[in-house]
């Protein structure tokens, strides 16, 4: 459990401390959406399944 | 909208939230211990700066408002390192904040008093923060515009009484308030569903608000990420200021911590809280595109009332509605949080001095009543000056210079108190003089002149000459990096103090004195809980018990009086390890002296022994002397008178013949007693007793024949495992025994008798004098010119083969003897050890077979 939280933890500051303003530099992507929300609520959305996925069973 | 209306609902709002805190203390009490309801009351992180505030900050700096939860759910996945040991150490301290762990890390009596109060202050604006959002959301929506107030006043004081009797019924804050629990989760489902509905409500009306957002240039900022190394900095500084607020706010301590009911909820809050975080989030940025689009004039902080208000007032009553829940919870437990704080370490130390820790309680919910008034004065007197997030901002500032001295002390021993001390100082200081001080001159109460400062390189929002930072970015980089250089450093530089010594007590004077603090009950339960402890566990217990109701440093004065200083761990230990050897070297002792009495019996043995050896020496000399000396004399007879007459020389030849034998038989006697006594083994082999027994009488038949015996037998087939040739000598002797004392008769028997072979060899002879019986089987001990050896050799023989025998009682004389059919263990020399039923020669009748 605590290696599965440490790789989670350290999974979640790379994907929410990237370097944005070079990645995202468009006000419109996909479904008319901005690609910087699309990506942010994206991995937010894929640390939260995995974080399920790791600690639903104790 | 009607004012009355809002204030009615408000007042029912709250009321409802009266009931469902009851549930909670009667039969929702089980909803309220459960993970869900746990995983919810994290969620009192998200206030009315996040229902209100969130939408503000996102219409105004666009994508910012989100490292405020990534923060949080960054800390909350690395529970079992942070959240998973915090909940060890509070359950085996009792803590109730991070003031608490503090003094029990560092034993210093300043950190916990400095860091209560220092929480005090810098938690005053967040709270002022909610009061004003409160009524920031009467006036909008009752459309009043002056004065900005006082519908905060009489919530204050509401939530106040709310905190006070759902928080401070009894003295023991570390016990759980499964009303409060309850209430705050249910404020957390209301605010998330609340805001939720609001959203996809003003989405469906006013239509997707991205298309013309894009087509708006002024707004592409909103769209896209902070700029340059400034905006990426502030990014990281508030993931990082907002996790470690999470971490450190006295609320989320208390909900997180000391209400948890069971560490196995963490990890379902794990995954939870984030995802309820996502969730409230989701709506912020169409809410605060559609506000930019639709109400380009109006406050963006409250954007979430506005844009219902243009669809349906009713809407708009749930939004506030929703607002106030997001206040009203945080007002709730964080108040109650502070007052612990105040109460366990400034209040309780002085009513300790002045003896009146009796009203401890009393005190702490005046100090609920104190933080709340005080949270309002801050709101009347400086909430006008900074936006919403801006305020929260400062306090999650604030809050964070707990980090260095509470993760160092967590994870580095070699923190020392001086240096937390330095650390938490110093980043106070700084604080201060960044950000809470501007906020002050912001607002009026300092001279506007403050923000230049007294340098330029000393400029309050400006240290050093930086510039493009944002106040609260240059403040959390300023007071974090001067705490932590300071804890560390001073920590490098200072030397760690030796651990205070343990206290060590008696159960019942403890017990005693948690009985005058805390009551008869809690007497009781100790006393329960503690008998059978060792004294220092016991005043740990105590000291634990003590620390959660009226704080750490009280607590360890309290427990002067009824305990002393337990001997140093050192001591202790050499003690203990002394006390160890001594019960080994115990053992040992005892094993040494039953190895000494084995010895020494077995010395007896051998002396005894040896004994009898040189005794059987100096008897087989006397006895081999008499026929030498015989052999001798006749030898010397018939050499020195060649002219003997013929028959004088035949009976002289005769009796050195006789005497030779003699001297043959007791040679052979002899020999046969060596090997005996040589221990060697028996060669056990299936044996004929009777086909034996046979070979013995034909043995003997000459000499039978010889004396005019009559040789008889009564024998019964027997098979035994023994060994042959011992068996042959036992039965050889006994004959010859027999024959030397029969007069006519000799009778030999065998039988199968209790799974034994019985022998039994009887002669009419004169029989055993009485006086002659015991020591019938004693070396040398003859009675008719024998060796004296044979029967003491038969004994010793049988005994070795397992088997008894023994001088049975009656006319003429009978020896008895048996042999197992199945040797189970032997003894070459000394018979069968524990299984022999009596003394040699007594018969098993008499001997107790």
């Amino acid at each position: 459990m605590k290696e599965k939280a440490l790789a989670l933890f350290f999974l979640a500051i790379l994907l929410f401390l990237l370097p944005l303003d070079l990645l995202f530099r468009q006000t419109e992507g996909p479904w008319g959406l901005p690609p910087l929300y699309l990506y942010l609520y994206g991995a937010w959305g894929f640390v939260v399944l995995l974080a399920y996925r790791f600690f639903r069973k104790p | 909208m009607s004012p009355s209306l809002l204030l009615t609902s408000l007042a029912l709002y709250l009321g409802l939230l009266f009931l469902v805190a009851l549930l909670g203390e009667g039969r929702g009490k089980a909803l309220a211990q459960g993970p869900w309801a746990y995983a919810l009351s994290l969620a009192v992180y998200a206030t009315a700066w996040t229902f209100m505030g969130s939408v503000g900050r996102a219409a105004t700096e666009g994508a910012t408002f989100l490292p405020i939860y990534l923060g949080p759910t960054l800390v909350l996945l690395f529970w079992p390192f942070l959240h998973g040991r915090l909940l060890q150490l509070a359950r085996a301290h009792r803590l109730t904040s991070w003031a608490d762990f503090l003094f029990l890390r560092y034993r210093h009596p300043l950190l916990g008093p400095l860091a209560a109060a220092f929480l005090v202050v810098g938690l005053l604006p967040y709270l002022a923060l909610q009061l004003k959002a409160i009524a920031q959301a009467f006036l909008f929506l009752s459309g009043e515009k002056e004065p900005l107030a006082d519908v905060a006043f009489p919530t204050a004081l509401f939530l106040a009484l709310f905190a006070i009797l759902f928080g401070t019924r009894r003295l023991d804050p570390s016990e759980r308030h499964q009303g409060l629990v309850l209430a705050v989760a249910f404020e957390s489902l209301v605010k998330l569903l609340a805001f939720l509905l609001v959203g996809v409500t003003m989405l469906w009306s006013l239509g997707n608000p991205f298309p013309q957002a894009q087509s708006r240039p002024e707004l592409a900022p909103l769209l896209l990420p902070p700029e340059g190394l400034a905006g990426y900095l502030a990014w990281v500084n508030l993931v990082l200021l907002s996790g470690l607020a999470f971490l450190f706010l006295p609320r989320q301590f208390h909900v997180s911590v000391v209400e948890n009911v069971d560490p196995k909820h963490l990890p379902l809050a794990a995954w939870a809280f984030p995802l309820y975080l996502l969730l409230i989030n989701l709506p912020v940025l169409p809410l605060a595109l559609l506000g930019q689009l639709h109400l380009p004039g109006e406050n963006p902080d409250l954007y979430v009332l506005a844009l219902p208000l243009e669809i349906s007032p009713l809407l708009a009553l749930l939004a506030f509605l929703g607002g106030v829940s997001a206040a009203t919870a945080m007002v709730v437990v964080e108040s109650l949080a502070l007052s612990i704080l105040i109460s366990n370490h400034l209040l309780s130390p002085l009513l300790l001095r002045y003896r009146a820790l009796g009203s401890l309680l009393l005190w702490r919910r005046l100090a609920i009543l104190l933080v709340m008034l005080l949270a309002y004065l801050y709101f009347r007197l400086a909430g006008e000056a900074y936006a919403l997030v801006g305020m929260g901002l400062i306090s999650f500032v604030a809050v964070a210079q707990l980090a260095p001295a509470s993760l160092l002390g967590l994870f580095w021993k070699g923190t020392t108190p001086q240096g937390a001390l330095a650390g938490l100082l110093g980043g106070t200081a700084l604080w201060a003089y960044t950000l809470f001080l501007p906020a002050l001159a912001r607002s009026g109460w300092l001279p506007k002149g403050f923000l230049e400062g007294p340098h330029p390189l000393l400029r309050p929002e400006g240290l050093l000459g930086l510039s493009g930072l944002d106040p609260v970015t240059h403040g959390f980089l300023a007071s974090l990096t001067l705490n932590l250089t300071l804890t560390l450093g001073v920590s490098l530089f200072t030397r760690q103090e030796a651990p205070s010594r343990d206290r060590t007590g008696e159960v019942e004077e403890l017990a005693a004195l948690l009985r005058r603090v805390l009551g008869p009950e809690a007497g009781e339960a100790f006393l329960e809980q503690a008998t059978g402890l060792r004294g220092p566990e016991a005043a740990a217990l105590a000291e634990a018990w003590l620390a959660g109701s009226v704080g750490p440093a009280t607590a360890r004065l309290l427990l002067l009086s009824a305990t002393r200083e337990a001997p140093p761990q050192a001591l202790r230990e050499e003690v203990e390890a002394a006390a160890r050897e001594s019960r080994a070297l115990r053992t040992y002792a005892e094993a040494l002296e039953a190895a000494r009495k084995e010895l020494s019996e077995a010395y007896e043995r051998l002396k005894a022994l040896d004994q009898a050896k040189d005794e059987l020496l100096a008897a087989v000399s006397h006895e081999l002397k008499t026929p030498l000396t015989s052999v001798r004399a006749l030898a010397e007879i018939l050499e020195a008178h060649p002219d003997l007459p013929e028959e004088e020389r035949r009976r002289f030849i005769a009796l050195l013949a006789k005497e030779a034998a003699r001297l043959s038989r007791l040679v052979d006697q002899v020999l046969a007693y060596a090997r005996l006594q040589a221990g060697l083994p028996p060669a056990l082999a299936p044996t004929d007793l009777k086909g034996l027994v046979e070979e013995a009488l034909a043995l003997v038949k000459p000499l039978s024949l010889e004396r005019g015996v009559n040789m008889e037998e009564a024998l019964e087939a027997v098979h035994a495992l023994t060994d042959r040739d011992r068996v042959l000598q036992i039965l050889l002797n006994l004959l010859h025994n027999a024959l030397r004392h029969a007069r006519r008769r000799v009778r030999l028997e065998l039988h199968r008798r209790n799974g034994e072979a019985l022998f039994r060899v009887v002669d009419d002879g004169p029989g055993v004098p009485e006086e002659a019986r015991l020591r019938v089987f004693e070396p040398f001990q003859s009675f008719s010119g024998g060796t004296g050896l044979g029967l003491f050799l038969a004994r010793r023989l049988v005994e070795g083969l397992g088997g008894r025998i023994w001088l049975e009682n009656g006319n003429g004389t009978t020896f008895a003897f048996t042999l197992p059919l199945e040797v189970s263990h032997e003894d070459p020399g000394g018979g069968r050890r524990g299984e022999h039923p009596g003394a040699p020669g007594v018969p098993p009748e008499e001997g107790g077979a």
